[in-house]
């Protein structure tokens, strides 16, 4: 990713999650949201491809098999025959490259301006102006922004618990787990996130108005169809 | 006299049960898998250690799972096949783990058995149209000394005193769950007493869980257990290796090697990961790739189909999930993901009393009392939902789902329909070059009227809830495996059941009630595959119990 493409995404992902002074708690930005992304999409630049976290840091290494799938994922098929067993795929690094230099197109169009050097006002009036391929690589981006900020930090995001501490999110608590009555009992006031008026009932009342069918209310479900990253064969 | 050399295809629940019983009983065993190992130490005095944790993100990178680039399937609906379309989606559909340990290395362990009335449906409750209904050739007496022996070797928690008498009846304990329930979840509880209200229990849900481990941390379905504290495929695994047993990762099997006139297994041939190919000889293969990649394998092999039931009656579990909104938080996500269970809604119940009057009954399953989303989950149904920005932001500080939505979830039965199959897709290859499992698949009436019928009764438990009220999605067209289906419907499970049937019949049936094949008979089907129906419980114990039989039979 160049210098230039990280700029725009930077603030591609500021916009899709914003921090101070916008919204009180850490954004994108803060998280490091966007060179997370560059991280993965420079995968293969790495000694250890940054795929699959160990927990205690660094990566597991990728065998041959598992290699073969994420170069593909990443770099494309490119016409290479060994990945185009299944019809070409587009690699996460073309979409990324492509969707950043069709955004900046749509930025100049509407207001003259790449999108980095766009008014806040101006980006969310691309944002929102996008059409169905702008918006299909919005989507990619922002899956992968909720992934880097919200996600553990082993992969780069989440820059000093930015995207979990302010929700109170414990993530991996391991060794310690939690205790009976943690598990059991209702938290102590006070100290049960999120912070908040402590009334949710209103806004669980608009969420679940607006939340379409596909929202997901399940944990866990096991193999789910990711949007992000990369692309699956297309069908035939 | 020497033993028969064993070849067992897939190291899962059935696979890993079934070499431990063999190589304890002085067979030579070899068992080949084609994903990778996780867990180093795995058969060594050091003892099996994971590289799995509580890491949503890998959850999404495909570790452990077969990568669908890869390794695509692809799917059709059964209107689709009508039509003559080859597929209209590749990729994942219902992809269990696909590595050393198979399911269990991502189970939160729930150890259902299933019912006596589940082997003979068809004789108790009847036949039901377009449904390919069968009993099973063995009931639960034949099956209760393996789910005995399982459960002890897996360590499985529970409290007999609080079964209901029912369930007791229906699928009776000779002794008592080995180890005491995990402190009970608080949103578990809270609908448990909501169960109660409406007259049903809900009760300590049985699960191959060690409460002296485990400390509730949370990432559990779907996750590896970071600290060794659930039992699974691997247990066995390691115990397999240390009799002797051998295990190869990265060998691809596609095609079980016969006699010239086809009535003996020699061997198998694979790939390795470059492609190069091998045989190994073997007195008896196993296929336990579980019942997608086993179906393909028989059909590859071209073996055991003289009935042309392989691939055939492919059965998921319908999943179906009610929401509990919560006024106050519940931190739902702390603990096993559930720690209770209501079987009261196994059914059957008549078709005229559950608004299907079509039908002469429909059946539901036990309902899995409890769970909810991590924070990454809810941060992604909020942008499904279309949410982003401070919007997005907002809803996680104020609307906080993974802190007031726990979830009830039905494992709704699935009947069986010979033309809900895997067969060969005619153009699709995965990298190795081999025909991928093509599905098509579309759901039975009774499953739809059993899901519109159970999901009134599962939101009355939710309005008897104290603080919570229902939420429930509603059924949106045909399930897709590429619809946003989480939580709910057939391809919102990894339970894959069904497409090597057993019977007595080798007309009707591919399998004997030992999962030998009929037509092969020193081939023995050792997973999912051999269930003749699906019931409507969680199918794990049932298949290791199974596999236990068969091998069994085999070793004495």
């Amino acid at each position: 990713m160049t210098p230039s493409e990280l700029r725009t995404l930077r603030a591609l992902t500021a916009r899709l999650l914003p921090g101070p002074p916008e919204d009180p708690d850490p954004g994108a930005l803060e998280a490091g949201a966007a060179e997370a992304i560059a991280l993965l999409v420079g995968a293969f630049a790495e000694r250890q491809p940054p795929i699959h976290a160990s927990v205690g840091g660094g990566f597991v290494p990728l065998d041959r098999v598992a290699e073969l799938g994420w170069r593909i994922r990443i770099e494309g098929s490119r016409g290479l025959a060994e990945r185009e067993f299944a019809g070409p795929v587009t690699g996460l690094a073309e979409t990324l490259s492509a969707g950043l230099a069709l955004l900046d197109g749509r930025s100049r169009e509407a207001c003259g301006a790449a999108f980095a050097d766009a008014t806040t006002g101006d980006q969310d009036g691309v944002l929102d102006g996008a059409d169905a391929e702008l918006a299909r690589f919005v989507r990619v981006v922002l899956m992968l922004t909720l992934e880097a900020v919200y996600g553990p930090p082993q992969y780069g995001g989440n820059r000093n618990l930015a995207g979990w501490t302010p929700l109170r999110w414990p993530g991996f608590t391991q060794p310690r787990g939690f205790t009976a009555a943690e598990v059991s009992e209702p938290d102590p006031s006070g100290e049960s996130p999120p912070r908040g008026d402590g009334a949710p009932s209103e806004a669980l009342d608009e969420l679940r108005a607006r939340l379409p069918d596909d929202a997901g209310w399940q944990s866990g479900s096991p193999g789910s169809q990711s949007e992000a990253p990369g692309r699956r064969p297309d069908s035939t | 006299m020497a033993r028969e050399s064993v070849l067992i295809v897939g190291s899962g629940a059935g696979g890993s049960v079934a070499a431990w019983a063999l190589a304890r009983a002085g067979h030579p065993v070899l068992v080949l898998e084609k994903g990778r190992n996780l867990f180093p130490g795995l058969g060594t005095d050091a003892g099996a250690q994971t590289l799995l944790w509580g890491d949503e993100v890998a959850h999404e990178r495909f570790f452990a799972y077969q990568d669908p680039l890869l390794e695509p399937r692809t799917f059709r609906t059964r209107g689709e096949a009508r039509d003559q379309l080859a597929h209209s989606f590749v990729g994942s559909v219902n992809n269990l783990p696909s590595t050393v340990g198979g399911g269990t290395v991502h189970w939160d362990a729930k150890t259902p058995r299933m019912w006596a009335q589940d082997f003979h449906g068809h004789s108790l409750h009847g036949p039901i149209d377009g449904a390919n209904l069968a009993d099973w050739p063995l009931g639960y007496d034949d099956l209760a000394p393996f789910y005995d022996e399982v459960e002890e070797l897996l360590g499985v928690q529970g409290d007999i005193s609080r079964v209901p008498a029912a369930t007791l009846a229906q699928a009776p304990r000779s002794h008592d769950y080995t180890l005491p329930p995990n402190p009970p979840m608080l949103a578990s509880t809270l609908l448990a007493q909501g169960a109660a209200q409406r007259g049903f229990t809900a009760y300590p849900f049985p699960m191959a869980i060690d409460p002296r481990i485990c400390n509730s941390c949370g990432f559990c379905t779907g996750f590896g257990c970071a600290i060794g504290a659930r039992g699974g495929a691997i247990t066995f695994l390691h115990e397999a290796i240390r009799a002797g047993a051998e295990l190869r990762t990265r060998c691809f099997v596609d095609r079980v090697e016969c006699s010239d006139d086809g009535r003996r297994a020699v061997g198998v041939s694979y790939l390795e990961a470059d492609g190069t190919r091998r045989r190994e000889g073997a007195d008896v293969v196993v296929l336990a790739a579980s019942a997608v990649e086993t179906a393909r394998l028989l059909l590859l092999s071209e073996i055991g189909n003289s009935s042309g039931q392989v691939g055939r009656n492919l059965m998921f579990h319908y999943l179906l999930s009610v929401a509990a909104l919560f006024e106050a938080p519940v931190h739902p996500w702390r603990g096993p993901t559930m720690t209770h269970v209501i079987d009261d809604l196994i059914g059957p119940v008549p078709g005229a009393q559950a608004g299907a009057p079509d039908l002469p009954y429909v059946k539901g399953g036990v309902v899995e009392v409890g769970g909810g989303l991590r924070l990454l989950e809810e941060a992604k149904a909020y942008a499904r939902a279309g949410l982003k920005g401070k919007a997005l932001k907002d809803a996680l500080r104020d609307v906080a789902l993974r802190e007031h939505v726990s979830v009830l979830t039905m494992i709704g039965e699935d009947l069986p329909q010979a033309d809900n199959r895997v067969d060969l897709d005619p153009a699709m290859r995965d990298f190795l070059g081999v025909s991928v499992p093509r599905i098509s698949y579309s759901p039975h009436r009774f499953e739809q009227a059993a899901a519109a019928h159970f999901n009134e009764r599962l939101k009355e438990i939710v309005e008897a809830t104290d603080g919570a009220w229902p939420a429930s999605p509603p059924s949106a067209g045909e399930p897709r495996p590429d619809a946003a289906s989480e939580g709910q419907g057939p391809f919102a499970t990894a339970h894959i059941l069904g497409t090597a049937r057993m019977g007595d019949d080798p007309r009707s049936s591919v399998t004997d009630a030992f999962g030998r094949l009929h037509d092969v008979p020193n081939v023995i089907v050792a997973d999912g595959s051999v269930f003749a129906t699906s019931g409507g419980a969680n199918p794990t114990l049932t298949i290791m119990a199974l596999a236990l039989r068969a091998a069994r039979s085999l070793s004495t």
